[in-house]
């Protein structure tokens, strides 16, 4: 088991909330528990795999607006509901919303666990893409503004002369502009640039 | 009825009235023609309504532009006095007759007006009304659009008049009638003249007989004025009219009679201040013209005081001396004698040459004057007597019995200054010889003499009367010698002259007229002592008048003594039928003093239905003179009116000389009663066996049907598969051959169970096939209480009755089922919430206890530890979930403990926390420490608790943010708690505030509406009350006070 995952767990019931943290340690994971959903938006969220088991009904902001709120965080955090009244249209919005799972209380051990894995696992992948995208930012950022201009007519499939004409420079210059870009992408091809962009969300239409 | 609506008022009015409608369809439509409906209450001869009708319909006619069409009603029913009250006949009547006819405009006079003014709306709606002839009233009683033309009778100006114009005055009679409207007036008499009574006597003859009037008219003395009101009707309801009582009160008595009507003038009466219905007429005509050409009249249009005038007629003045100099300015003066010159012309001429002949003879014979004196003076002297024995022999013809003393006095009197004697006196024998003087008169100035004479006083005097003998002297001294004893008595009471004649009653000698001078002597001539014979004569018939009336009288007091002490009611009437005795018993029976009983005074007594018929057979056997016995009902002194059974019989003298009537009564009420009771009963058995709806039939002990209703008769459909059955029938047989028909069987067992009385009574229940659906019966049995014995069977359909019993306990059912439901659901939806809980933590911390189990994880032990403690305090947790909920479901009805009441909330609150989660509803606590304990039922109160708090947290959830319910516990005052539950929900509107702890009142869409009823039901029974108040801001507050322990 990969010791470095954090279960977060906000519940407003004693009970559930403290069987869940032991449940959770019982794998060899880390839990934090709240009691509501504003302790947990009050709790700096640490640099490492996290998820979050929600309870939906809770006194004061529900489950439902505690994800609503944490879609608009720069870094979502995948949540694993559970309810102990689960309804379809609640089990709709929750899921529309990005949740991992839903699950009704009381609910089967492996289940909750399997859940709270793959929130980690997605939350692992999320931070691996998240670094990748940061080192293409960071060579991104070294680029001159001719030099970015050339990497989008690059990556759109345009040939150096009609790159050339489209920007109105020589060739030979745009060549040179290119052989520069594309080192400091660090790009071996430009099958490598056009994957690097497209993590970015930078589309080549 | 009309008194009490217009009768208070002293003003005679012509009402007028018009109704709203201007313009009615009749009116607008109509151009061509008018219709004018009359409406009288009265008799259609009463003079003032003949008038007031003739000016009406003449001015109606003259003035209208349109030709006016007259109906005319006579509605004399209406003041009826007695019997039933026709007024809602009539008013159908009239108002089927004028259905399609609708009259422009209506006019009715005083009889009618009320009966107009209360059923216009009814009958005439949107019909203007004219009335005239009532009295009046206040505007707003006359309803909207009213006018009034309205006259005084002015009681006060007539008298006022009349005792101007008879200044010796003492005394004035007012005649009133019997009926509704002469009442009327005569309550405005009376007020109206006691201004008077200072002054003069005012005495009131109301209601009485036509002849019983007369008789008291009669009699009236000088000094006395009569004054004429309303006459429609005498004491015995017959319709007489002022104008003929006036006739026949003039034939009767000459003393001056004065009346308010100008219609009696010319009849009788003087005159006076007089209404003039033909005024009246004319005003109220002239109202209706402006009706009719659709002006628009309201009660500003009233015109009071119209038509009325001084008026006289110049006979009576005549008659009585009153110059029309006397008369008030302005009277106007009727009946003018054409003068002598006109009315007899030549023969007056003729007359005058008489006369003036006759003044020359006369001249001529008073040569022989001084011859003819004495002679002339000595026949005056004989008319003067010859007249005094007229009056006389009139004076004791006529002798009432009561009057004898006196009328002899009167006629000694006379006697005494006729005949110019100094006394003159009646003497009497009495049994031991002696003389009583009975009556005595003297000439003023001289001293009485002894009322009595000793017997050795006159002693030869007395022999001699005694003996029927004349006793004459002219001087004492011509007395022979032995009266010596009677001549010194004589001189020493200055007796100069005497005369005695005998005095005979039926030719025995009873006493003596005698007559004694004694101023000087005097000698009696032979005619003097005939007429002190004649005298004698009359003074006798008179003293045997005097004497029989003296005997009868103390036979009458000791019949009267007799009578008082008898335990019946007796009285006694005179020869002329009324009733002139009644005994003690009598007058403590009715509470009323002899004065009021007297005459046909005790008829008021009776009750008003019994009247005619207790005259009736009184009169009747009068007039035969034969024994009677009628049965009356008899007001008693309480006010109760008591059933009399009154036996009369014909007194008679010993000479069978009729002499009137006496009668005895006994109360018979309850004998009646009783009787009535034994009539009624039957006729009631009879009636109710009928009255029942269901098919009815009496059985005799064997089961023979000795009885039926129709509705048994009628049952054609042969219930119960029993052949059609009737008197004579044996019921039970009927059964017993119905073979086959385990009702049959059923029904049989029942009448033979109850006839033999081993059953109190039996109902059996059977089905009837029917046409579209079965039909259920009862047949009933029930026991004859009778010594022959018997049953009573009826059949009674009750097809409807088990139809409905049905329905309602479905709906009872259903009704119950709901509310169980509902309960139960909200509770399972808590519940769940409640155990879902424990139950996931508990299964979860299991699960990881058995994941790490087989684990070399370090921490497993501690990871094992914490699990397992926690599943051990979450089953407890659910566990007393289960207790509370059983708690809350244990039947402990009014069972009273001490009752910790936010401790009895938290434990509510644990079980509906989560509900208010789920709804997303926070609840706050505001308990109050250390709270007196309440007395009550727990389970109860948890029920309430937990209504309120559900309600708050449903009505909460449904509102805007932020939602939450705070609870509130506080003691208000020693001895009372409050507990309140304040939401921010939806609320309720004002109207529903009130209803919410009614039944099945519910603001919830689905909501049966019993939770607050029943809690409203539970906090009474503690003492307490309950109450919803709305917040300031939103939502409501529900409090509830309880009593609790007064101490902390």
């Amino acid at each position: 088991m990969s010791g470095d995952g954090l279960v977060f767990v906000v519940d407003d019931d004693v009970s559930v909330r403290r069987s869940l943290g032991v449940l959770i340690r019982s794998v060899g994971l880390e839990s934090e528990v709240f009691a509501s959903a504003q302790a947990f938006l009050d709790h700096p969220l640490p640099d490492r795999p996290c998820c979050l088991v929600l309870d939906l009904r809770l006194p004061g902001p529900s489950g439902l607006d505690l994800q609503l709120a944490l879609l608009k965080r720069t870094r979502p955090i995948p949540i694993v509901f559970i309810s102990g009244h689960g309804d379809v249209p609640i089990t709709a919005r929750a899921m529309k919303g990005g949740a991992i799972d839903f699950l009704s209380k009381p609910f089967n051990d492996q289940d909750l666990l399997d859940a709270v894995q793959r929130a980690l696992a997605k939350d692992r992948q999320a931070r691996v893409e998240a670094a990748e995208r940061a080192v293409i930012e960071r060579h991104i950022q070294t680029l001159t503004p001719r030099e970015r201009q050339v990497m989008l007519l690059v990556v759109r499939g345009l040939l150096n002369k009609q790159i050339a004409g489209e920007l109105g420079a020589a060739e030979k210059t745009i060549k040179i502009h290119r052989g520069r870009m594309m080192q400091k992408m660090a790009a071996g091809s430009v099958a490598e640039l056009v994957r690097m962009t497209e993590k970015l969300g930078l589309s080549p239409a | 009825m009309i008194d009490r609506a217009f009768g208070l008022t002293p003003t005679v009015v012509v009402w007028v009235l018009i109704g709203l409608a201007i313009g009615t369809p009749a009116a607008a439509d109509n151009g061509a023609s008018k219709t004018v409906l009359l409406l009288y209450g009265e008799s259609r001869l009463l003079p003032s309504i003949v008038v007031a009708d003739e000016s009406l319909r003449s001015t109606l006619t003259a003035r209208s532009p349109t030709p006016i069409h007259f109906h005319t009603e006579y509605l004399e029913s209406l003041s009826s006095a007695a019997g039933p009250s026709l007024e809602p006949e009539l008013a159908r009547l009239l108002t089927k007759k004028y259905a399609r006819a609708k009259p422009d405009v209506i006019i009715a006079g005083r009889g009618a007006a009320h009966f107009v003014l209360e059923r216009r709306a009814s009958i005439f709606p949107n019909v203007p009304v004219v009335l005239f002839g009532v009295e009046r009233t206040a505007k707003s009683a006359l309803g909207p659009g009213a006018v009034a033309v309205s006259a005084t009778p002015d009681w006060a100006a007539t008298l006022g008049l009349a005792l101007r114009l008879h200044p010796d005055t003492r005394r004035v009679v007012v005649v009133h009638g019997a009926g509704p409207l002469d009442r009327a007036w005569e309550a405005q008499a009376r007020r109206n003249l006691a201004v008077y009574e200072p002054r003069i006597e005012v005495r009131h003859l109301a209601g009485l007989p036509l002849d019983t009037l007369l008789a008291e008219v009669s009699g009236l003395p000088a000094g006395t004025v009569i004054l004429v009101g309303s006459v429609i009707s005498d004491g015995i309801g017959r319709t007489v009219g002022a104008i003929s009582a006036v006739e026949r009160m003039a034939s009767v008595s000459a003393r001056p009679i004065y009346g308010l009507f100008e219609p009696l003038l010319g009849h009788g009466i003087v005159g006076g201040r007089l209404l003039t219905p033909s005024a009246h007429g004319v005003k109220a005509a002239e109202l209706a013209l402006r009706i009719l050409s659709g002006e628009s009249l309201g009660p500003g249009d009233s015109a009071d005081n119209v038509g009325s005038a001084y008026m006289f007629d110049a006979r009576q003045l005549t008659r009585l001396g009153i110059s029309e100099t006397a008369l008030p300015p302005g009277s106007v003066v009727r009946f003018r004698e054409p003068s002598l010159w006109k009315l007899y012309g030549w023969p007056l001429v003729a007359g005058l040459w008489v006369v003036a002949v006759e003044t020359a003879l006369i001249g001529g014979l008073l040569i022989e004057r001084r011859r003819r004196h004495a002679a002339q003076r000595a026949l005056a002297a004989r008319l003067r007597f010859e007249h005094l024995l007229a009056n006389l022999t009139a004076a004791f013809a006529s002798l009432r019995p009561a009057d004898v003393e006196a009328t002899i006095d009167a006629a000694l009197a006379r006697v005494v200054d006729v005949l110019d004697i100094d006394r003159a006196g009646v003497a009497e024998f009495a049994p031991d010889g002696s003389i009583r003087f009975t009556h005595s008169q003297r000439r003023p100035g001289l001293t009485p003499i002894s009322p009595s004479i000793a017997l050795n006083e006159y002693p030869w005097t007395v022999a001699r009367m005694r003996q029927g003998e004349s006793v004459m002297f002219a001087r004492v001294d011509d007395l022979p010698a032995d009266a010596e004893t009677d001549r010194q008595m004589f001189r020493r009471v200055g007796t100069r002259s005497f005369a005695s004649v005998p005095l005979r009653v039926a030719g025995t000698v009873v006493g003596a007229l005698r007559v004694a001078s004694t101023r000087s002597e005097r000698a009696w001539s032979a005619e003097f002592v005939q007429q002190l014979e004649l005298l004698s004569e009359i003074f006798g018939n008179a003293f045997a008048a005097h004497r029989a009336e003296a005997d009868h009288r103390e036979q009458e007091n000791r019949f009267r003594m007799m009578a008082d002490a008898a335990p019946v009611m007796i009285w006694m009437a005179g020869t002329d039928s009324h009733h002139d005795f009644f005994n003690t018993r009598w007058l403590e029976f009715t509470g009323r003093p002899l004065e009021d009983e007297l005459g046909i005074g005790w008829l008021a007594g009776v009750h008003p239905d019994d009247v005619d018929q207790c005259l009736e057979g009184y009169v009747d056997a009068f007039n035969e003179r034969r024994p009677f016995r009628v049965e009356y009902r008899l007001r008693r002194h309480d006010g109760e009116y008591r059933s009399i059974l009154d036996t009369g019989v014909a007194r008679r003298t010993a000479d069978d000389v009729f002499g009137g009537y006496v009668g005895s009564c006994v109360d018979v009420t309850e004998v009646r009663a009783a009787h009535r009771a034994v009539l009624d009963s039957s006729a009631l058995s009879a009636a109710m066996l009928e009255s029942l709806h269901g098919r009815v039939a009496a059985l005799d002990a064997r089961g023979v049907i000795v009885a039926v209703n129709h509705a048994w008769i009628d049952a054609a459909d042969g219930i119960s598969g029993l052949a059609r059955t009737t008197v004579g029938d044996n019921y039970l047989d009927v059964c017993r051959s119905a073979a086959g028909n385990p009702d049959g069987h059923r029904a049989l067992a029942a009448i033979e169970d109850v006839l033999a009385g081993r059953l109190a009574s039996a109902r059996v229940e059977y089905v009837c096939p029917g046409v579209d659906d079965a039909r259920w019966f009862e047949m009933i049995v029930e026991p004859l209480k009778r010594p022959a014995g018997g049953v009573l069977i009826a059949h009674v359909e009750i097809t409807e009755r088990r139809r409905v019993e049905e329905e309602a306990r479905l709906q009872r059912d259903e009704l119950a089922r709901a509310l169980r439901l509902t309960t139960m659901g909200e509770l399972a939806a808590s519940l769940s919430h409640e155990m879902n809980q424990p139950l996931t933590a508990i299964l979860t911390s299991a699960q990881a206890a058995r994941r790490v189990m087989d684990t070399p994880d370090p921490e497993r032990s501690e990871i094992i530890r914490a699990a397992v403690e926690y599943i051990i305090e979450d089953s407890k947790r659910a566990a007393q979930v289960i207790r509370r909920l059983r708690a809350l479901f244990r039947k402990e009805h009014a069972e009273r403990k001490p009752i910790d009441i936010n401790e009895l909330i938290m434990d509510v609150v644990a079980l509906v926390r989560g509900d208010g989660v789920r709804r997303r509803v926070s609840m706050r606590f505001e308990l109050a420490e250390g709270l007196p304990v309440v007395s009550g039922d727990a389970v109860q109160l948890q029920q309430v608790v937990l209504n309120l708090i559900m309600n708050a947290v449903e009505a909460t959830a449904l509102g805007d943010e932020p939602r939450e319910v705070v609870v509130t516990t506080t003691q208000v005052e020693p001895g009372l708690l409050r507990l309140s539950v304040c939401d921010t929900g939806i609320g309720v509107d004002a109207a529903q505030l009130e209803k919410i702890f009614e039944p099945f009142v519910s603001t919830k869409i689905d909501g049966l509406g019993m939770g607050l009823s029943i809690s409203r039901s539970i906090v009474q029974a503690h003492g307490g009350r309950i109450w919803a108040t709305h917040n300031s801001d939103r939502g409501l507050t529900v409090q509830v006070e309880v009593p609790c322990e007064e101490q902390l």
